[in-house]
């Protein structure tokens, strides 16, 4: 075996080696293109339009009673229906998510009935902030995954 | 055995919430004496006007893994002064 062909045999086993890179790259790229395009057709409706109008609703009235939560609480439980295609596509997600939704349902229910004076309405508005940002948190975890 | 089951708790509650609540009143009230083999009714207080998906969850559990959704679809009356009770507790439970 000469020189040249060592040098035409490491040329062979580059090419081989790039393109199985590519492939795979290539697979990754795919994987992550489909992972989006679940969350994103899962997920739109509920990020950008229906929780946002759910929590603009939500208020302690004069009489510091919660009103207008029904609407939350609903999309709550859509939000877990929704996500069912999670329960068999990312388990550990999915029971995260469930946590967080009911978190924030059973938070609400709670407080239905409930009169909030002076601060306890501030820290009722807080916590819901809270729960809130964890749902949020817990979902864009699931999409930069 | 009858089995109908009138859930009787704190009359000052009116909301149900909490996957642990859901499950020890199903345990303490209907687990031990439920025949899975007949139809079943269950009776929520007119007083309760809002159920929270963990409480369906927790409340069910057994009842899913005994006869599944459609079982519950099929051989279980649930009554309450929630509109579409029913519709709901299938609806939240996953």
């Amino acid at each position: 075996m000469n020189s040249s062909d060592i040098i035409a045999a490491i040329a062979l086993v580059i090419s081989v080696a790039t393109a199985i890179g590519d492939i795979v790259v290539s697979r990754n790229i795919n994987k992550v293109n489909l992972h989006s395009y679940y969350f994103n057709e899962i997920y739109r409706e509920h990020l950008i339009a229906k929780i946002p109008k759910a929590r603009k609703r939500i208020s302690l009235n004069y009489n510091g009673r919660l009103a207008g939560y029904e609407d939350m609480i609903q999309e709550m439980k859509d939000l877990q229906n929704d996500s069912l295609f999670y329960k068999y596509n990312d388990e550990k997600y999915f029971a995260k998510l469930k946590e967080a939704a009911q978190n924030v349902e059973d938070f609400l229910i709670a407080g239905v009935g409930e009169t909030f004076v002076g601060e306890e309405q501030t820290r009722f508005m807080e916590e819901l902030h809270n729960l809130m940002t964890e749902l949020y948190k817990t979902l864009n975890n699931q999409y930069v995954k | 055995m009858v089995n109908r089951f009138e859930l009787d708790f704190n009359k000052a509650l009116t909301k149900l919430s909490g996957f642990d609540l859901g499950k020890d009143m199903y345990d303490e009230q209907i687990g031990k004496t439920i025949d899975f083999d007949k139809d079943i009714t269950i009776v929520i207080p007119d007083r309760v006007d809002l159920i929270g998906s963990s409480f369906i969850q927790g409340f069910f559990e057994e009842i899913v893994n005994n006869i599944g959704i459609s079982g519950i679809e099929e051989r279980i009356t649930v009554l309450s002064s929630i509109p579409n009770i029913k519709q709901i507790i299938i609806d939240n439970l996953n």
